[in-house]
């Protein structure tokens, strides 16, 4: 919490608001403003200091006549009164009608200054930690204002979303890479009734293989070695909130096996443990991959995917939802400008249009890139199309979250290039330093 | 200059934390502000305008306390006091010179600082 405390000084004893000054601008993250009158002062109360120092004998205006009016304008600004002389029935009167201190001109004062500063700062920052904490949760997964989308596409998914926060029933969420998967899973999770309970996200690709049975159960002390003590895994964390699976196809098959157990018992045993333990998270699953294909190919359990497809929210590619990737463009512009105090940014038309005509491969994750990367690039508050810059590289670790093999890789890379040099073999041939024969068998073999 | 130290920059030396310039700058507030002040208590002392000399001498007293001028903490208050309550007026002019005696001492020690 190092953000700037604004402190504004009302104090007409020049001599003494300078000392002030200096002594509360010693702490870094403190600001002073100083006014010498209260008529000065009153005009800039909408600046929000986050605390005021007032001196209770100002020229033009009497001390609780400022104090009323501070109060009345936000009674949530503290304000610390500084008087000339001791006066207890003033000082009552004072702390009656809101002031957070009296103190008195004196040898000590600047400490005691100094400490009231500290206590309100402290104070505050973790009220507006808390508020703001408690916002960004509710902004961020009130799914109308996160998830932005207008497209035909994404109105269906709107609709799903919508029924899957009403109802208990298990969701699996498939798309792209960077297509809104994991934000789809909160919304869902933070819009329903378990909302205020736990959201567990495992992603099994992260995991060892060996571990991951641990990770999701739990396990005993001395269940395997490096189990030291005791472990709750994430179904149990979950409690009865909502754990998800993120990258489901990507679990081996053997651990398929045990999680469908679980998930028919709705019971789990921890890995060296006897005891059974109920599930009652709701289980929402992700993948980027056809798991219905998977299935097919005997890579991923049919009973499994039954248990888990409950209520299939598919997420279209960016490149198929129409108008959105200016929609989110223009969101995401606003967003940098908003978090970092830049005034308005536009997009010329020009570059418009090369955002929509670009593909996408990383979808919305990498539109969120581009874009900041042309507010950033940009020197004035036009975004145009030189600022633009797709990266490539981020393309390319896209391309290989795919996963194909590396026959399937070769044949999407010679038939990028065809396209690109419009099919002529040759200068491809040359380009990738390949034979034009090896061009000519797979065009026979129509992988490309 | 064997004449004893009316003043005491310790409390001012403490909020600079080692910061001479701000000790300097202050002095030389103090010096550029207080005539003024005290100039303002003379003419209410003419035209027996106690809530000019009272409201004068309150702003005196900051600037005293932290210049360590403890030889005038109780005259100063002493005006401030006696103005506002209108009470033993006639002991002010007294006070008034001991301020301004003390204060010619004080300035001339502060400028061969
Ligand atoms: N419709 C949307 N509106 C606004 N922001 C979005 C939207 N969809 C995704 N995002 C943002 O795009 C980024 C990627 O989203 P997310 O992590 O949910 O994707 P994912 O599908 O889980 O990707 P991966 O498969 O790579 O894990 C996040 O910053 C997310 O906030
Ligand atoms: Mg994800």
């Amino acid at each position: 919490m190092a953000d700037n405390f604004s402190v504004f000084v009302v104090e007409d004893d020049e001599f003494y608001s300078e000392v002030l000054e200096y002594h509360l601008s010693m702490n870094p993250d403190v600001t002073v403003t100083k006014f010498n009158n209260a008529k000065d002062f009153l005009k800039n109360l909408d600046k929000n200091p986050g605390a005021i120092t007032l001196d209770y004998s100002l020229p033009d205006m009497a001390g609780e006549e400022v104090l009323r009016k501070i109060k009345e304008y936000n009674s949530d600004i503290p304000v610390v009164m500084i008087s000339g002389q001791e006066d207890i029935k003033t000082a009552i009167t004072l702390l009656k009608d809101g002031a957070y201190d009296y103190i008195v001109k004196d040898e000590d004062t600047k400490d005691r200054i100094w400490n009231a500063i500290k206590n309100i700062r402290e104070n505050q920052g973790l009220k507006k930690e808390i508020s703001e904490l408690k916002q960004q949760v509710k902004k961020k997964y009130d799914f109308t204002t996160s998830i932005i989308g207008n497209s035909p596409s994404m109105k269906k998914v709107f609709a799903m979303i919508e029924k899957a926060v009403k109802s208990n029933i298990t969701v699996s969420i498939t798309g792209e890479t960077g297509t809104g998967k994991e934000v789809v899973a909160k919304s869902i999770h933070y819009n329903s009734p378990r909302g205020k309970k736990p959201f567990l996200a495992v992603n099994i690709t992260a995991i060892p293989s060996e571990l991951i049975e641990s990770e999701l159960f739990g396990h005993e002390k001395g269940s395997f070695t490096g189990a030291n003590a005791r472990r709750i895994g994430k179904f149990e964390e979950a409690g009865e909130g909502t754990i998800f699976l993120d990258e489901i196809g990507e679990m081996d098959i053997n651990m398929q096996s045990k999680l469908l157990r679980v998930l028919q018992e709705r019971e789990l045993t921890r890995v060296g443990g006897s005891g059974l333990v109920k599930v009652k998270c709701r289980i929402i699953s992700a993948t980027h991959k056809d798991l219905a294909e998977e299935v097919r190919k005997g890579n991923f359990r049919e009973d499994l995917y039954y248990r888990l497809l409950g209520l299939p929210v598919t997420l279209p590619p960016l490149r198929e939802r129409a108008n959105d990737t200016l929609v989110l463009a223009k969101h995401f512009i606003d967003e940098y400008a908003d978090e970092n105090d830049l005034g308005k940014l536009k997009l010329t038309s020009k570059a418009q249009n090369k955002l929509f005509k670009y593909p996408w491969p990383g979808n919305i994750r990498e539109l969120k890139a581009v874009v900041e990367l042309c507010c950033v690039m940009t020197d004035s508050d036009l975004i145009e199309e030189d600022h633009i810059t797709f990266n490539s590289t981020g393309s390319i670790d896209t391309l290989l979250q795919n996963e194909m093999s590396l026959e399937e890789y070769k044949n999407r890379i010679v038939k990028h290039y065809l396209d690109k040099y419009n099919n002529d073999v040759v200068n491809v041939a040359k380009r990738l330093d390949i034979g034009k024969s090896t061009i000519y068998r797979m065009l026979q073999e129509r992988a490309v | 200059m064997s004449e004893e130290k009316l003043y005491d920059l310790e409390q001012l030396n403490a909020i600079a934390a080692g910061n001479d310039d701000f000790v300097t700058k202050m002095v030389n507030m103090f010096l550029e502000m207080t005539p003024a002040l005290v100039d303002r208590i003379e003419a209410g002392l003419q035209t027996q305008d106690w809530a000019e000399v009272r409201s004068a001498a309150h702003k005196m007293k900051p600037s005293v306390d932290m210049m360590g001028i403890k030889s005038l903490h109780d005259v100063v208050r002493g005006i401030e006091g006696n103005a506002k309550t209108e009470s033993n007026l006639e002991q002010i002019p007294d006070l008034y010179f001991k301020l301004t005696d003390t204060l010619e001492k004080v300035y001339e020690q502060l400028r061969s600082r």
